[in-house]
């Protein structure tokens, strides 16, 4: 048994389910000569189910009981890391047309450096203000991408 | 054939497309030196800049990176023993053991000429071939070419060094995922539930960089990358291989070119794998397969050719047919639909100045990278100092910024952020990310040609099996997917390659 495969087909299960009923109850399939809009999204969604079951009765059926188990997937890694990284960028995404670019991405990196793998003070400012200067001065200024100005217009 | 030949040298010798050349080779071979950084992810990133580029200039681009990565990565092979590509991960082998034993000029030297005897004859190959591809091309019909990219993501699956049903079940989500926004066909809106950025459909940009890009980065930083400061040792006293070391070599480099071209040419296919075979083939041929793995130049001028001649033969499916054989050429694909040219039987009629410019620059890109690679070795060293807490936040920035500047969306920025998490956790979970941006590519070229079948023909499903070609298709397409579970050792190369 594979607990750890049992659980992502799972989830894959569940996806292709809801495939298969959202196909089936927003769009039209059509038949097979006058396919309509849902055919694809529908067959798509009958293959993740079948190929997700299939992964899943392959990892209960399987003889060599493996150690792998959830819990072991994030042993001894630094997974808190991960997730201030995930959180830091979610927040950044949301705020960046509120705040601007040149404030988040300085406070972003001020975050990473500080937060992921510390550096000491000195270095992050220094970085830190370098980047968003030199990344405002080159995509907006140079490149015209018009990034978001925020709260101070510029 | 010389006319066409002159035509590209006239796009190519523009002054804009030699500048792009030079900066596809050079930054390939800097992402090929920087572990951490694929190709994939790199062009990931610089899809957008590409969009203000002309398209013979963004596709030239694009091509150097792709090959020029190949250059960079065995560098840090050999030096360092650190793979900065997949495609040089045999290359550790052997590269390393000959600069241990103080040898690593030639080593370095073998692989950039092989590499670029490699890429060449590769070059040549694709240019004869691509008339008879081309005109076989255009006797496909959509049942054809629906059976064509089956073949594609069974191949890729089967080629996948995760397991071939879970690459299944990525792959049938990914064709899903495609299908998101408005049907191309009826008008109807599919799975957007009333976001406007869904209507367009889920861009491949912003997934391709959150699976890539980010996803390898939060990867990293939960290992925690501890890089240790190797000081390579001296470069011996010549770059250039001797007289002796060329002898050792010329076969590995006949046979790296053949089978790295062939390879190459596979859907699924391209330089991992050519380097792998490649590998292993340079060791059953040879005289002193007691040497492998203790500095034999044979180990080191194969697989350098072969990931060369193959990067350029993975050219050939997508020019040919539109059909992109990996990742990096679904990118390439996007580019040319992006600046609205279609790839395919037709671009040599309608766009020979895109084809040609592309083939042409190649070369130059080639000889560029010959002459560049050795002078510019310390200048790359440096580079690899840059500790990696200090380098990942300018990797996020630019994958933030790139997403962020095609269409001033935050909305796309989530669609990142989300499959950067997506992506971590597959690798995880060991499902493979490629099999779902290449379906998320084929997706729509797939349903269309899946829809027209039907409804040109009138004869249900069973046109797929009418049609000869169609038919041999999904048989090859069936009998890949049957073979593994016969064959147990399915990553028959990467193992003997592991255990050489």
């Amino acid at each position: 048994m594979n607990r750890l495969d049992q659980i992502d087909s799972l989830v894959w299960l569940l996806v292709g389910v809801l495939i298969i009923l959202g196909s089936l109850t927003s769009l039209k399939i059509g038949t097979a000569n006058d396919p309509g809009p849902g055919l694809l999204p529908f067959l798509s969604g009958i293959l993740v189910t079948v190929f997700s079951l299939t992964v899943f009765l392959k990892a209960t059926f399987q003889k060599r009981s493996e150690e792998k188990n959830v819990r072991n997937l994030w042993a001894n890694l630094h997974w808190k890391k991960v997730i201030y990284a995930i959180a830091a960028l979610f927040v950044y995404a949301l705020l960046l047309e509120r705040v601007g670019f040149l404030f988040m991405t300085l406070l972003l990196f001020i975050f990473l450096f500080r937060k992921i793998e510390p550096q000491k003070w000195k270095l992050v400012i220094g970085l830190s203000v370098f980047a968003s200067v030199g990344a405002y001065l080159i995509f907006d200024r140079m490149l015209q991408v018009q990034l978001p100005r925020g709260l101070f217009g510029f | 054939m010389v006319d066409n030949i002159l035509l590209g040298l006239q796009v190519v010798l523009q002054p804009s497309n030699i500048l792009s050349c030079f900066l596809g080779g050079l930054l390939g071979t800097l992402i090929g030196v920087l572990p951490g950084l694929g190709p994939v992810g790199a062009i990931a990133i610089l899809l957008p800049t590409t969009f203000h580029l002309t398209p013979v200039q963004a596709i030239i681009m694009v091509s150097g990176i792709y090959y020029g990565a190949q250059y960079g990565g065995s560098i840090t092979s050999i030096l360092l023993n650190i793979p900065g590509e997949a495609s040089s991960i045999v290359t550790c082998k052997d590269g390393y053991q000959m600069a241990r034993r103080g040898r690593a000029g030639p080593a370095l030297g073998i692989s950039a000429f092989g590499s670029f005897i490699g890429g060449t004859v590769g070059i040549i190959f694709l240019m004869v071939l691509a008339f008879p591809l081309v005109k076989l091309g255009l006797t496909f019909g959509p049942p054809e070419y629906f059976s064509l990219m089956i073949v594609g993501i069974v191949l890729l699956t089967s080629l996948s060094s995760k397991s071939v049903i879970k690459s299944l079940v990525v792959g049938a989500f990914g064709i899903f995922l495609s299908t998101i926004g408005i049907d191309p066909m009826s008008g109807n809106p599919r799975f957007t539930f009333k976001i406007y950025t869904l209507m367009d459909g889920i861009g491949i940009v912003p997934v391709a960089m959150g699976l890539f890009g980010i996803a390898e980065i939060l990867t990293n930083i939960e290992t925690g990358i501890k890089q240790e400061i190797y000081e390579p040792r001296g470069l011996g006293a010549s770059i250039y291989p001797t007289l002796r070391d060329w002898i050792d070599s010329k076969w590995a480099i006949v046979r790296g070119t053949f089978i790295g071209f062939f390879l190459g040419v596979l859907p699924g296919g391209g330089a991992i794998l050519a380097s792998f075979a490649s590998y292993v083939v340079e060791k059953k041929f040879s005289r002193r397969p007691e040497m492998f793995g203790k500095g034999a130049i044979e180990g080191v001028a194969g697989p350098e050719t072969a990931n060369n001649a193959g990067a350029q033969g993975s050219f050939i499916p997508l020019l040919a047919f539109g059909i992109p054989c990996n990742v990096v050429m679904a990118l390439l694909l996007s580019i040319f639909i992006i600046h609205g040219i279609t790839p395919g039987p037709l671009l040599l009629k309608d766009h020979p100045n895109v084809f040609w410019g592309l083939v042409m620059s190649m070369y130059l890109g080639n000889i560029m990278l010959l002459v560049l690679n050795v002078p510019l070795i310390g200048i790359w060293i440096k580079f690899l100092k840059i500790p990696y807490p200090l380098f990942f936040p300018f990797i996020i920035l630019f994958c933030l910024v790139g997403v962020y500047s095609l269409n001033n969306n935050i909305a796309e920025l989530v669609i990142m952020i989300l499959f950067g998490v997506l992506g971590y956790l597959m690798r995880k979970f060991e499902y493979d990310p490629a099999v779902l941006v290449l379906a998320m590519v084929l997706g729509p070229m797939m349903e269309t040609a899946f829809r027209r079948s039907l409804i040109m023909y009138q004869e249900h499903f069973y046109i797929f099996f009418k049609r000869p070609i169609s038919l041999g298709l999904l048989i090859l397409a069936a009998f890949l997917l049957i073979y593994p579970i016969f064959r147990r050792r399915r990553h028959f190369l990467l193992e003997d390659a592991e255990e050489a």
